[in-house]
This record gives structure tokens, C-alpha cells and sequence, in this order.
């Protein structure tokens, strides 16, 4: 079985990278260089974990986790690969954590070239200023952005069991700007309602990113963020892996 | 092998629901810091004292941006350094049953949490509404220095002081005091500022601050558009003119020193 599972990694990654798809991270990775040179020379110190956060939450990881999971569940089944799946000894359940492990494998891979060697680069060959590098401060905040980025894959991916197409990523980008608005409506409007600035809090999954919030605050460990983040890391795993087993794949594969 | 075995997702969502409550605990947790934080009336008592400006905190118990500051910013130890040795703390609860509405009326709230730098006297010099980073944070409380507006005197000693200069008392009243950096480029710019040496002897007045209000009233100035209105008066108190601080006047200097030079010619 494990023979099966890693033969089904290694398709899944191959369908996941075209050639075309060799452009994506190219594509990242020059316009990660071209900020980092625009940003990094405007700055009196050259802060490496604070340029780790504006490439990789702002640009790298929503697009590059959008870009390998767009439809990816939802294709499969169109182009009946799932179903030619099913009819093999593989579970839905190990589908979709193969699934996963792909499109987090190639996000990972997206997110070394495009936002994590430009700014390492212009930190040792190309800052003119002094450059602010905090070791375990670097880490941490990496490890927190791979942790964001594998949870825009989770959910992702349970969108897309549901929706067809594009509408998975289309879904996530409308709920980011609208639990946004939302937020700035309750900020503004009715930040005497209790009950809604606290609801406000939890519109959208950011328990990930507000962690690193407090790592660059160096303010303790960000122990209600993790918890926060974590805990929506587990229920859209939840959701992922029950939608995989009650969609409908084809009445007559299994 | 069962296709619609459910069995991870049970898990996972047992996983995520014990973490989703231990997040919410931990998220209202009563956080401490080291900081004295005092009510108003003593912080402004102690800061008469220690000649030192009050750092007024307004929140709700219910504010995330607030416990975030609490939890993130305040305990940072650079903010503390500078919080213990420079300022006096005033903490005002704006849903307290009791003095929240009055408070938050005094102060003129907003939105929570909103910070205010009195003077030991009790003038507002600045405020700053909503989560505010580390970084930034520490620049604005280190960053009182260099608005010279803040350092006119009152009205009281600068009509006496007129009197004795025979000059003419320059009042510059502000809407608000989010105004004063900018109020302070304005009039601190070389050709306004040449003709306030030579003719007037100024004062500010904020309109947001308590304290001035009652100067606010006598004077007549009622006005909420723009950043707020010059009024020059006699050392007598007998007006001579004024005018409102238009946006033309906030990028286009001349216009304001021409204005002010109308005032020295009445």
C-alpha cells in the first residue's frame, strides 16, 4: 500500500507541475525581486523577518496556494481521475491526503524560490544598510507562514470538493474581502456592540498570522493565536476529509 | 475498505473544537502587566507631582485591539522603560456604569482604545486612536519633542503678556488634537512663524480638550470644518479678526501668512 500511496504522491505532483507550471515560481520569484529591491532600499535597516512577512503573507502564499489548488478536487472528478482512482485500493481518505501533501509540497517548493531565497540574497549580497537577522526569530516566522499557507491549502481543497472550477479560490478571495469589510464595518460603526467586535475576531482563519503578529511584537508566545489557528488548521482538515467522503464521485466506481 | 469512512474528520473536528475553546479561554484571559495603571483623577494628581505627562488608555473589556496592546505591546520591555520613567498611566474603563459616559464625553471617544497625552496640567497634547505596533508605538511616545505649538503658554499669561510686549494675542483653535503635527508644520514654517515672533504673542486652544473648552465658548468658535480657526485679539481681549483654517491654507503657507498679515494691518 505505502508503494501505491508514494506512486500516487509522485503523479499527483507531476500533474500538479506542467512546464508550464515551472513558470509560476519564475514568475514569483522576479516580481519577489523586484520588491525587495524596491522596499529594501528605502529602508534605514534591512529587517529580514519583516521582509520574510510582507513576501510570503501579502504576495507568495495567497497566490501560489490559489494557483496549485485552483479546482483541484472538483477537476478530478470532472476529468474522471478520481473515479479511475477509486476503482483502485485507494480510499478517498488517502486520495485527499495525497492531495494535500502535492499541492502543500509544491507551495512549499513556490515559497523557498520565490519568497524565501530573493530575500536571503538581498540580505547577504545586495542591502547597503544593515541588515537585521534574528536566527530563531527568522525560523519561527517561516515555520508560521508555512503553517498560513497550509492552511489556505486545506481550505482550498474543501472548497473545491464542493464547487467546480475556479470557484474554489473565487470562494476564499470574496470570504477574505468580505470578513475584511465586515471587520472595518464593526471596527467603525459598531464598536460599542460587544458581542460583534468579538464575533469580528473569528470572520476569518487568521490565527497563523496574527501569531507572528506577536513573534514580531517579541511579546511571549502567541499561545491564544496558535490555539486559534490550530484549531481552524483542524476543523477545515475535518471538513476537507468528510467532503471527500460524501461527495459524489460516479454512482458505478466503487 | 469503507469509501465513506468518516473517521479522520471525526477527529479532526474533536482536535479543533478542544482547540477552538482553549483559543476563546485563552483569548479572555485576564492579561497583567507590571505598569501602575491609576484612575484619572489620581494619574493627573501624581503627573502635578512628578512634573511628568499622563498616558491615558481608553478601552472597553471587551476591545480585541485593546487586549492585543495589553497583551502584545505593553509588556514589551523597551514600551515599559519608556512608559515607567517618562509618563504617569491612566487607565479609563468607557463602559465603567458609573463615570464611563461622563469620561468618554470628557475625552471626546470614538473608538476603543484611543491614548491621550495630557500635559501635567492636564492639556491635551495628542492622541492616537487603535492598535498601535511596537515600533511605531515607541515613536510616538518618545516623539513629543520638536511640536513647538505645544510649548505656547495658556491664555491667561499670554494676555498678560501681551499686554506688556503691546502686542496682539494670536489664539489658534483646533477642531481636534489629531491636528497639532500638522498645525505645528504650518505655523512653524519660517515666514508664518517670523510674523507671529514679530506681532502676535500665540496660544493654543484644542477644542477636544476639557480643559479648554469653557476659552473655547467665550471666545465664539464654533466651527467644525477643517483644522480649526485663528483668532487674534486685542491685549484687552477685544477681538480684531479671525479666520478658519481652510485646506488651501494647509499646503499653500503664503495664504496663510498673507492672512495673518490682514490681521497685523487691522
Amino acid at each position: 500500500m505505502k508503494g501505491a500511496i508514494r506512486k500516487l504522491f509522485l503523479i499527483e505532483l507531476h500533474r500538479l507541475w506542467p512546464i508550464a507550471a515551472y513558470f509560476v515560481p519564475v514568475m514569483l520569484a522576479s516580481l519577489s525581486v523586484l520588491m525587495t529591491f524596491a522596499t529594501g532600499r528605502m529602508q534605514r535597516q534591512y529587517n529580514v523577518a519583516q521582509q520574510a512577512i510582507m513576501l510570503n503573507l501579502n504576495f507568495v502564499v495567497p497566490l501560489a496556494s490559489a494557483i496549485f489548488a485552483i479546482g483541484s478536487v472538483s477537476n478530478d472528478v470532472k476529468d474522471g481521475w478520481l473515479r479511475t482512482l477509486l476503482i483502485r485500493p485507494i480510499t478517498r481518505q488517502r486520495y485527499m491526503a495525497v492531495k494535500l501533501a502535492a499541492v502543500y509540497c509544491s507551495l512549499v517548493i513556490t515559497i523557498v524560490v520565490a519568497g524565501i531565497l530573493p530575500n536571503v540574497a538581498f540580505a547577504v549580497f545586495f542591502s547597503k544598510t544593515p541588515v537585521q537577522f534574528d536566527l530563531a526569530r527568522v525560523l519561527y516566522i517561516h515555520a508560521l507562514i508555512l503553517l498560513q499557507g497550509f492552511l489556505y491549502v486545506v481550505i482550498l481543497l474543501f472548497l473545491s470538493c464542493w464547487l467546480p472550477g475556479v470557484f474554489n479560490v473565487i470562494a476564499l478571495t470574496f470570504w477574505a474581502i468580505l470578513a475584511s469589510s465586515i471587520s472595518s464595518y464593526i471596527q467603525y460603526v459598531h464598536w460599542m456592540d460587544k458581542w460583534l467586535v468579538i464575533l469580528k475576531e473569528y470572520l476569518f482563519p487568521s490565527g497563523f498570522w496574527d501569531s507572528i503578529d506577536v513573534v514580531m511584537a517579541r511579546t511571549g508566545t502567541p499561545v491564544a493565536e496558535l490555539s486559534w489557528g490550530f484549531g481552524a488548521l483542524a476543523i477545515f482538515l475535518a471538513l476537507a476529509f468528510w467532503s471527500i467522503s460524501v461527495i459524489q464521485v460516479d454512482k458505478g466506481s466503487e | 475498505m469503507n469509501q465513506r469512512d468518516i473517521t479522520y474528520a471525526k477527529r479532526f473536528a474533536v482536535v479543533g473544537c478542544i482547540l477552538l475553546i482553549v483559543a476563546a479561554a485563552l483569548e479572555y484571559w485576564p492579561s497583567s502587566t507590571a505598569l501602575q495603571w491609576l484612575n484619572i483623577d489620581e494619574a493627573k494628581a501624581v503627573a502635578l507631582r512628578q512634573r511628568k505627562p499622563v498616558l491615558v488608555d481608553v478601552y472597553a473589556e471587551w476591545c480585541g485591539p485593546c487586549k492585543s496592546m495589553d497583551k502584545n505591546v505593553f509588556p514589551d520591555d523597551s514600551v515599559q522603560l519608556i512608559l515607567k520613567s517618562r509618563y504617569v498611566l491612566a487607565k479609563i474603563n468607557g463602559d465603567d456604569p458609573v463615570l464611563g459616559d461622563t469620561l468618554r464625553k470628557q475625552f471626546h471617544i470614538k473608538a476603543y482604545p484611543t491614548y491621550i497625552v495630557l500635559t501635567p496640567t492636564g492639556r491635551e497634547r495628542k492622541r492616537h486612536v487603535g492598535f498601535y505596533p511596537r515600533s511605531p508605538f515607541i515613536e510616538w511616545l518618545n516623539d513629543s519633542t520638536g511640536v513647538q505649538i505645544l510649548q505656547w503658554q495658556e491664555l491667561d499669561k499670554v494676555v498678560m503678556e501681551a499686554s506688556l510686549q503691546k502686542r496682539r494675542v494670536m489664539i489658534l483653535v483646533l477642531n481636534s488634537s489629531e491636528e497639532i503635527e500638522s498645525a505645528n508644520d504650518m505655523f512653524e514654517e519660517q515666514k508664518v512663524g517670523e510674523i507671529i515672533g514679530k506681532h502676535f504673542v500665540p496660544t493654543l486652544l484644542v477644542k477636544s480638550n476639557s480643559s479648554d473648552r469653557t476659552a473655547i465658548e467665550q471666545l465664539g468658535s464654533t466651527g467644525q470644518e477643517g483644522m480649526g480657526e485663528v483668532i487674534v485679539l486685542e491685549s484687552d481681549r477685544k477681538e480684531v479678526g479671525r479666520f478658519r483654517i481652510d485646506s488651501q491654507m494647509e499646503f499653500n503657507r503664503t495664504a496663510l501668512a498673507n492672512k495673518l498679515t490682514e490681521l497685523v494691518a487691522k
